[in-house]
């Protein structure tokens, strides 16, 4: 371990993404991780202990908050909510959730002018942080980005890919009054929206090609690894280049141009290091990837390739590959976007009639509207579901990949016909790093709900931004303010 | 309905705005931002927009002033600024190439027959005001940037892979590197290469530097192939490729100071073709002739417009989110209620007619006013038959004029922006009045409030007949009597577009009353009530600029300098009059540092 500690002083990047490997005779690399001061579960108890992960997924122009909200049962007590239509599709991971209604997130999404209601309650999603207009706001940055130093410690094996940022394609269409950024992206370094890898073909290739296990300790040497090698050292030497390109011309800009360079500049060392790990991922004894999937299917009416097409079809595969990029440690972090804010993608192939999301969502009491909404609702918490359920099955020690993740949902708004920011429809799941109690509580800031359900629930509650608080002071972080969301983490959500 | 929403506001407050009156001498009237009164005629001067709009010469640039800034302001809304020819204060940020502009670059660099972007699954760009060539908007991302990577070594190898007699490897690869020749070699094709990647002259000392790169991954693969290949991409690596790097701006002096005739050049092909400067365009880079901004400079724009490629980029690039042509392909109409009436062939055809009409009118030099009263368009079969004009025959597109019995004329009547706007079941007035204030007027609607109560759906009644109970509140109708009337004199069109007469069997009733008390009835007459707004050349002219010079415009001073651009503009203005006046602006021409 020393050299490889001391390999990790020598990369001047931010954080060194270095996976650690412990040679087990060379056929199957069985858990990659050493032991961690940090990740033992129990001081003492065990050796071998597995990373933490943070996953972040986003649901579009809110919820049929009548058929998502859940009711209380005729039994005491908060776990005793009946499933409604929407939330039927969790109840496989009921015991491993926490469903969180009545929180507020009116003043922080809707600071000024322009609002612009989706584009504002996407813009300021994980970062807490108000939307206006087309500015720029350089402290912009997301829980994702802000957990990387907790979820990957200094001296400690790192992930090939810091964080993952994946989404759905479909209709970029409408921008709602700011700028498309806001609706684009939820991951964010330092006011700079960080891009959604839509394709599952690509996915894959970022995370398996080129991956092969690493030769055991003490193997000949190929000559295919050889070349491999040389070719690595080649892209290093071009990659280093342009960094010191990029130095020297940064010594003759504006401090905001010299902003553009820098990012440019992280984005060529990111990749450096990247290059290096590709072969040296750690790959477990359960981390087989699947065949790639088909390459490169973008938006083609010629060729009947609709944005609901892809929403069938993409969708399953990027499921599958999530999982596997954590469970094979590729990375920790992982946000998702089901759609862009304001996504008209049309789930036609649910309804049976078209039906653009954000149209749809705009129901104004209609019942025909309403219907599909619970549909396209349901479908998406389906999505969550299946993953969630899929990430409890892989085992990890004592535990399982989901008890090692803290999962975060949530949308942009909370009813869709009247855009309020208030009652946003939340759910936490998970091991919340142990520090959080997920029990599969429904926790209503605001009121007791009786059947039915209103549409529109009233206003008050905590600041929704305080249960990202929680998660990041649950994993560690000590900062006890998100953007413009104080207050500190949410007492219900802590263990004691 | 309760709140639908435009592209993008950018509106104080609930600004009221008041439509200046059409015909007559009364220049334009509102109310100034936060004041509540009745209309304040502007500024007192009645001379200045009252008078050309007056005179029906449709186009309003008067009401700027006569240049020089000396008119005072003749405006409300967000336009309610003071004229001036002296350049505002927002600074432009150092632009990387945006994903069209790889594209073409690439294309004329290296001959690639791919969309790169698209090749190489590049994420989409960062969009602001509209366009995506706002610097400070555009990021690298590592996800853009293991893209390019894969990019360029895709390109390499595509260069290299063509036959030796190929016309591009045989401009580009001059000679043949062997291990002894590999210095000269790479020296004699890395000059060339790497003055048109960075478009301008570079140093030997650059040169010498991915020279020895390549010599470096020779030696270690005692092969020269990699040597080459690894220089070629590192040029394509470059942040002085991926950049437009303008070296000669004063970094730490906010006065504005003229660019270099390199560096102009390079801002003029990006913002009429998309791509880096040609062959003729270096020249007059190199003889210093653009500089100075004269005929020499006038006579390149003539020409770029006129070179089909670069003209259809600039069309394709401007015009395909400002009018909405990448959202034609994605409108999902109610196929309950649109059976048989609208298939993929119309949906592709739509954003087709606009982008060959737009085209046409820069080509054509056609007044910026016709973008709303042309008595022409562009169809194919499935358009004409849609629109109950004659079919020109076949699916190839075919410039017809509209006959009035067609009840169309301009943009506004036009599919793509008829079906944009509009919900999947029914038509939205408020939609399409929004975007007319928003993308044509540059005036704000201020955003919805939240909180706004639901409102019944459209029932048994009209579009018509709900919206008018939404304006009966008062906490509605302070927006909404400006926006719905332009949507609702347009409701003989339906949400997919079609001619119709009647609204859930109801005689349509097409007639407006705008906020200044003209009335009128159909389309028509509000594209040519639209067409007379003094506001139509200023937002063209800002729209243009916002991506012509790759910044906001937003400000309040920004919005005075595009006013004072527009009024440089002769009377009567044309579309290639709109875009020389934009290259010629200070804007284009200078750039400036930002104190330290």
């Amino acid at each position: 371990m020393s050299t490889n500690s001391k390999r990790e002083k020598d990369m001047s990047a931010k954080i060194s993404r270095r996976v650690v490997l412990k040679g087990a005779g060379g056929v199957s690399i069985a858990l990659p991780f050493l032991a961690s001061a940090f990740w033992t579960r129990r001081a003492g108890a065990q050796t071998v202990s597995y990373p933490r992960r943070f996953m972040a997924w986003f649901i579009p122009n809110g919820l049929n908050m009548t058929t998502w909200t859940p009711v209380l049962g005729s039994q005491a007590g908060l776990t005793n909510w009946v499933a409604t239509p929407i939330s039927t599709p969790l109840e496989v991971i009921r015991k491993k959730m926490l469903i969180v209604s009545g929180t507020d997130n009116q003043a922080i999404a809707i600071p000024g002018n322009p609002p612009g209601d989706h584009g504002a309650g996407t813009g300021m999603f994980l970062n807490g942080l108000s939307v206006n207009g087309h500015l720029t706001d350089n402290t912009r940055t997301s829980v994702d980005q802000l957990l990387l130093p907790v979820l990957n410690p200094a001296g400690t094996s790192q992930p090939k890919y810091p964080v993952l940022n994946l989404g759905l394609q479909g209709d970029n269409g409408l921008c709602d009054r700011v700028d498309c950024t806001f609706s684009r992206a939820i991951s964010w370094i330092k006011g700079a929206p960080q891009p959604n890898i839509y394709d599952p073909g690509l996915l894959w290739d970022k995370l398996f090609m080129g991956f092969t296990p690493p030769p055991a300790a003490g193997a000949a040497t190929t000559a295919a690894s050889a070349t491999a090698a040389q070719l690595k050292a080649d892209q290093k030497s071009i990659l280093d280049l342009v960094m010191s390109q990029t130095a020297t011309l940064s010594t003759n800009l504006s401090t905001s141009d010299k902003i553009k360079l820098d990012e440019f500049n992280t984005s060529v060392r990111d990749l450096e290091v990247q290059i290096q790990n590709v072969s040296t991922s750690a790959l477990t004894t359960g981390c087989t990837p699947d065949a790639r999937p088909m390459a490169g299917e973008v938006l083609n009416f010629d060729r009947g390739i609709t944005p609901s097409t892809i929403l069938v079809s993409h969708m399953p595969m990027l499921l599958e590959l999530m999982r596997l990029a954590f469970q094979c440690d590729m990375t920790r972090a992982i946000t998702f976007m089901v759609g862009n804010g304001t996504s008209n993608n049309d789930y036609t192939f649910l309804t049976g009639s078209s039906s653009p999301h954000h149209a749809t969502s705009h129901h104004d009491g209609d019942t025909v509207k309403l219907n599909k909404l619970t549909q396209i609702n349901t479908w998406e918490m389906l999505q969550a579901a299946t993953l969630l359920s899929a990430m409890d099955k892989v085992q990890e020690g004592d535990g399982t990949l989901l008890d090692h993740t803290t999962f975060f949902l949530g949308s942009d708004i909370s009813d869709g016909a009247t855009h309020n920011h208030w009652d946003m429809p939340c759910l936490v799941a998970g091991g919340g790093n142990g520090k959080m109690q997920i029990d599969g509580r429904h926790i209503n800031y605001v009121t007791q709900l009786t059947n039915p359900r209103p549409l529109v629930g009233p206003k008050g509650g905590p600041v929704t931004g305080r249960i990202l608080i929680s998660i990041m002071q649950a994993h560690g972080l000590t900062a006890s303010t998100l953007g413009l969301v104080t207050g500190g983490p949410l007492p219900e959500l802590m263990k004691a | 309905m309760g709140k639908e929403i435009g592209r993008r506001g950018s509106c104080k407050d609930l600004v009221v705005v008041m439509f200046m009156v059409a015909s007559g001498c009364t220049g334009v009237v509102g109310l100034p931002q936060g004041s509540s009164g009745t209309g304040v005629s502007g500024a007192g001067n009645s001379s200045g927009a009252g008078n050309n709009v007056g005179a029906g010469s449709n186009t309003g640039i008067g009401a700027a002033g006569g240049g020089g800034g000396g008119t005072p302001a003749m405006a409300a809304g967000l336009w309610a600024v003071t004229p001036t020819t002296t350049i505002d204060s927002t600074r432009a940020v150092l632009k990387r190439l945006n994903n069209p502009q790889y594209d073409n670059t690439v294309r004329d660099l290296v001959g690639t027959m791919t969309k790169a972007s698209a090749t190489y699954m590049f994420p989409d760009d960062d969009i602001s005001e509209l366009f995506d060539t706002n610097g400070q908007t555009l990021v690298y991302s590592d996800l853009l940037f293991a893209q390019v990577q894969s990019a360029a070594q895709g390109l390499v190898t595509e260069l290299l892979a063509r036959p030796a007699t190929d016309p591009v490897r045989t401009r580009l690869v001059t000679c043949t590197p062997t291990m002894t020749t590999l210095g000269t070699c790479l020296t004699t094709i890395l000059t060339p290469f790497m003055t048109s990647a960075y478009r301008r002259p570079v140093t030997p000392a650059e040169v010498a530097q991915i020279v020895t790169l390549g010599t470096t991954i020779a030696t270690a693969h005692n092969d020269p192939v990699p040597g080459l290949s690894g220089a070629l991409e590192a040029v394509l690596l470059s942040p002085n490729f991926l950049f437009r790097v303008e070296p000669s701006t004063k970094i730490t002096s906010t006065t504005p100071t003229k660019v270099s005739d390199y560096e102009l050049a390079t801002r003029l092909s990006y913002f009429l073709g998309s791509t880096m400067p040609d062959a003729q365009l270096t020249q007059a880079a190199a003889a210093g002739q653009l500089a100075p901004a004269g005929a020499a400079y006038n006579a390149q724009i003539d020409r770029l417009l006129a070179d089909p490629v670069r003209s259809q980029a600039f069309v394709d690039n401007f015009a395909v989110r400002w009018l909405s042509l990448s959202d034609a392909l994605l409108v999902a109409p109610d196929d309950t209620i649109f059976a048989g009436l609208y298939d993929d062939a119309l949906r592709l055809s739509s954003p087709q007619e606009t982008s060959m009409f737009f085209a046409s009118l820069i080509a054509d030099k056609q007044p910026l006013p016709t973008l709303l009263t042309a008595n022409f368009t562009f169809v194919n079969d499935s358009l004409a038959q849609h629109y109950g004009i004659p079919s020109p025959g076949g699916t190839a597109f075919a410039r017809v004029n509209l006959p009035a019995s067609s009840n169309r004329m301009g943009l506004l009547t036009q599919e793509t922006f008829l079906t944009v706007y509009s919900q999947p079941d029914r038509t939205s007035p408020v939609k399409r009045g929004v975007w007319v204030l928003e993308n044509l007027l540059c005036d704000g609607t201020a955003a919805p409030p939240p909180g706004i109560p639901q409102l019944p759906a459209q029932g048994t009644g009209t579009v018509r007949q709900v919206l008018e109970t939404h304006r009966a509140q008062a906490f509605c109708s302070s927006c909404h009597n400006l926006i719905d009337p332009i949507g609702l004199a347009l409701e003989n069109f339906d949400a997919i577009g079609s001619y119709r007469t009647l609204d859930n069997g109801v005689p349509i009733d097409a007639s407006a009353t705008m906020l200044d008390g003209t009335t009128f009835t159909g389309s028509t007459a509000l594209a040519n009530y639209v067409a007379k707004d003094p506001r139509l050349a200023w937002c063209l002219t800002k729209q243009v600029m916002t991506f012509g010079v790759g910044r906001t415009f937003e400000p309040p001073d920004g919005r005075a300098y595009v006013m004072g651009v527009a009024s440089q503009m002769n009377p009567n203005p044309t579309w290639p009059d709109l875009i020389k006046a934009v290259a010629n602006s200070q804007a284009f021409l200078t750039s400036r540092g930002e104190s330290q």
